[in-house]
């Protein structure tokens, strides 16, 4: 928890992970075998995945992307040029309770992925593609609140 | 934690804020120690205390509040 404390660390992190997934996202967005892994389209009767799908299959994830560079940039924008070096001993707390959360969140995702793949796997590669991009940028929003807040 | 800080902080005239930069915390630490929501650790109650110049006891409140 003490790494935490330094807001450099936090910022390097972030911008690590945001890094990861902005590449992914806007490589896969017009890639071809990426594109074929995608269920057929109307596979469920099921307009919510229809939908999704159809959304990744036009090339869309690379928006995705772009915000979440987007906010990144905003989140280190706020830590470096605000006057904050390190947190106080009450923002580690809410911090931490933060991470336990997505982690939590984390640990849930894990077998749930494992039953779909294993149990009905339509629609897979857009469930994890709506997982990872859903809790990233839950994660990003939720830091720039804190930030804007603490 | 039930504690007298925001009576001693009013007393001395200081604000959350000014207390805050006192002892290197934020206002909104000050603010959630004073309304119960957060309990600080050893060393920041000391540094509370301190000053204060009072001891832990005279400003966290022990025995009415529940062991967490």
């Amino acid at each position: 928890m003490k790494l935490l404390k330094n807001s450099v660390v936090n910022a390097i992190f972030i911008g690590l992970i945001s890094a990861v997934y902005s590449f992914l996202f806007i490589f896969i967005s017009n890639h071809i075998e990426f594109l074929s892994l995608l269920s057929q389209s109307k596979t469920l009767n099921s307009k919510f995945w229809n939908g999704w799908s159809n959304f990744i299959r036009a090339g869309n994830m690379k928006y995705i992307g772009y915000l979440i560079i987007s906010l990144t940039i905003i989140i280190f924008l706020l830590i470096f040029l605000g006057d904050r070096k390190k947190y106080d001993e009450y923002q580690i707390s809410i911090l931490s309770k933060s991470l336990v959360l997505g982690a939590i969140l984390s640990i849930i995702f894990m077998p749930i992925i494992m039953v779909m793949f294993l149990s009905d796997p339509n629609y897979s590669i857009e469930t994890v593609a709506l997982l990872a991009a859903g809790q990233w940028l839950s994660v990003l929003v939720s830091y720039l609140l804190y930030l804007l807040r603490y | 934690m039930k504690n007298k800080l925001k009576v001693l902080r009013e007393e001395h005239g200081l604000t959350q804020a000014q207390l805050g930069e006192k002892v290197n915390v934020s206002r909104q630490a000050i603010n959630a120690i004073e309304n119960g929501k957060f309990d600080p650790s050893i060393w920041l109650a000391y540094d509370l205390a301190k000053f204060f110049a009072m001891s832990i006891e005279e400003v966290f409140n022990f025995e009415e509040s529940a062991r967490k």
